[in-house]
């Protein structure tokens, strides 16, 4: 059995952390920018941060947010699964990519190396030194009773205490972010 | 422009160093490493900078270690390379 | 434990597992050049399927998908029971993306194609993990019929040479020149290739006509390092492997050999040098099938395994194709001469962008 400890849902109608809603913050422009609200609203220090994709922006705020009202640093560094789904895997960022290729110019590496989905998953490893298990699953929409079921398999087979993931969508200006702790009991 | 702060810039545009400023990067100061923190992907970008802005092809990004030490080694390049 | 058959591959070297390792066996390679090529670069070698049937209105990838989980399907005694499709891909059909974004270009649009044709009740997954794919997918279908979420998985891997990843690998300045040469001490990048590769994961023996092999466990872990420079430590390429050994009750001196990544880029085979020293695998006969197949992306993992499948049956286990002398960081027994041997268990590993890793265990069925 498991247990959902923290769930954070983060979309254009604004921001509900373990139940509590919030209007999104003021920013000037589009999903960049309100990325970047955060970034510093949440005072990261974290330079690394300007280089990557929306998609991997809104996992590494999302973790940060999650971890900022439930202590994770109890675990050991490869006890916690990375399982996150979304609909349009690296589309935001492929497309970046392709529209160099029609027009002819040269592609961008920085810009390349986030054309796979399971980037995001790296950045959140990379920030919280974790070295567990990772999956990254493309589907329609999140079925959270689905995204649960693999999750349960993870923890019967012993591979992980915790799973830490959910749904992190970003295509264009449109962004999705359901994030879930669950905890094996 | 200057072609030392003009590198700045382009480096802090183009590699999102959004909390760098120009001043911040000092001539002889390592670009990678210490210093600035640039990493692998950061040199594969500074090749397809050099290519689009100054016209110049490096072929091997191990060629271009000694090249990308600093602000300093860099423009000295592109001053000599330049087409 | 789950009993893994009824594999099939689609690739330049043939429509078959037999056909694809008896021209392994006499060192054929999928690599060459293409002067025909819409924008393949006619100087450099890929392993591109020129020759395959397309149906009306499938794309070439949708096709060999569906030829590929249908020629698995036809293996099987019995189909009944609860199905699951794992679509193990890194960019899927992803040159319809040069028309725009569309459901089209997704992945999960793919495989839901496919298994509205395939003869059973199937449900779907697209797993979608940078190059460990294909093994991941594995594990996943392990992991799914030993808790009993399913009664079968039918594994699918497949990735296509695409100018899409073919202008990326060729701004990480990733790509050789000439065919791969994995391990190698000269080795200078890797070659793209292409193939569409399936395999059923149950535990149910009787539903197969032939079966050799199962799965006995894996495991995945993230290097925390870097998302694209191979860590210098093999920290999660290591850490897979002992998560492994945990998952399968087994340690390095059960293994008989170790069908490695090898990618052929200086730094990834280093990485792995070092991760299979430090496991204790050094000394294990080790080898990339790289220059057989170029790499084949997210169907590089299961491509390799059921390559390696057909090795256990064989009783050979093949060259590293491309390698003449090797060359890494740690010494390890890179493989060079197809050598026949009694492998009765054999390590999987594979390593991907984002830093992730994968590692599992075969073993011949007694």
């Amino acid at each position: 059995m498991s247990q959902q400890v923290c769930h954070i849902k983060w979309n254009a109608d604004g921001l509900i952390v373990d139940g509590q809603q919030a209007d999104l913050l003021p920013h000037e422009g589009g999903l960049k920018e309100l990325l970047a609200a955060y970034y510093k609203s949440l005072g990261l220090n974290y330079p690394k941060f300007h280089k990557m994709d929306n998609l991997s922006k809104l996992g590494v705020l999302g973790v940060a947010m999650l971890s900022a009202q439930y202590d994770l640093s109890a675990y050991a560094d490869d006890a916690i699964a990375m399982h996150f789904q979304n609909a349009s895997a690296s589309l935001d960022t492929d497309w970046v990519h392709q529209q160099n290729i029609n027009e002819g110019k040269a592609a961008s590496p920085a810009n390349f190396v986030y054309t796979l989905p399971n980037i995001v998953l790296g950045e959140i490893a990379i920030r919280n030194k974790w070295y567990g298990e990772n999956l990254f699953v493309v589907a329609d929409s999140f079925d959270l009773e689905r995204w649960m079921k693999t999750n349960q398999v993870l923890f019967d087979q012993n591979k992980a205490e915790a799973v830490l993931g959910g749904w992190v969508e970003v295509l264009e200006e449109k962004f999705e972010l359901e994030l879930y702790f669950v905890v094996k009991q | 422009m200057d072609l030392k702060l003009e590198l700045k810039e382009k480096l802090i545009d183009q590699l999102n160093l959004e909390e760098v400023k120009p001043e911040d990067i000092k001539d002889d100061e390592p670009l990678f490493g210490e210093g600035l923190g640039l990493d692998s992907i950061d040199a594969l970008e500074i090749i397809v900078i050099l290519d689009n802005n100054y016209n110049i092809k490096i072929g091997n990004p191990e060629e271009a270690r000694d090249i990308f030490h600093s602000i300093n080694t860099l423009a000295t390049y592109i001053e000599a390379n330049q087409k | 434990m789950s009993f893994i058959a009824a594999p099939h591959i689609i690739s330049p070297l043939g429509n078959s597992v037999h056909e694809n390792f008896e021209r392994a066996l006499v060192g054929q390679s999928a690599l060459r050049l293409h002067s025909d090529h819409p924008f393949a670069p006619v100087d450099i070698p890929f392993g591109i399927i020129t020759d395959h049937e397309r149906s009306e209105g499938w794309t070439k990838l949708e096709s060999l998908c569906l030829q590929s989980c249908q020629q698995s399907l036809a293996q099987l005694k019995d189909t009944s029971g609860k199905w699951l499709l794992i679509f193990c891909t890194t960019k899927g059909d992803i040159d319809r993306l040069a028309s725009g974004l569309s459901e089209e270009v997704k992945p999960q649009y793919l495989v839901q194609k496919v298994a509205k044709e395939l003869p059973i009740d199937i449900d779907t997954e697209v797993v979608s993990n940078a190059c460990i794919s294909g093994l991941l997918g594995v594990i996943m279908a392990h992991d799914y019929v030993s808790t009993g979420v399913y009664d079968h998985v039918l594994v699918l891997g497949g990735d296509l040479f695409s100018d899409f990843t073919y202008k990326g690998f060729e701004s990480f300045m990733a790509l050789s020149a000439q065919a791969c040469k994995p391990f190698d001490a000269n080795r200078d990048g890797l070659s793209l290739g292409e193939a569409v590769v399936s395999v059923v994961v149950s535990d149910k023996k009787e539903i197969f006509s032939q079966v050799d092999c199962q799965v006995l466990g894996g495991a995945s872990a993230n290097d925390a390092n870097h998302i694209s420079g191979p860590s210098r430590t093999g920290e999660g390429l290591y850490r897979s492997i002992q998560k492994t050994w945990k998952q399968t009750g087994l340690s390095a001196e059960e293994v008989d050999a170790v069908s490695a990544h090898g990618t052929a880029t200086r730094y990834n085979d280093d990485m792995e040098s070092i991760a299979f020293h430090r496991a204790g695998l050094a000394a294990k006969p080790i080898n990339s099938m790289k220059g057989y197949f170029g790499h084949t992306l997210g169907a590089a993992g299961l491509l390799e395994l059921v390559m390696s499948m057909e090795s256990m049956r064989a009783g050979i286990f093949l060259s590293s194709l491309g390698c003449e002398a090797p060359g890494t960081t740690e010494e390890i027994n890179v493989v060079t001469e197809n050598t026949p041997m009694e492998i009765h268990t054999l390590l999987k590993t594979t390593s991907g962008f984002g830093g992730c890793n994968a590692a599992a265990i075969i073993q011949k069925i007694q």
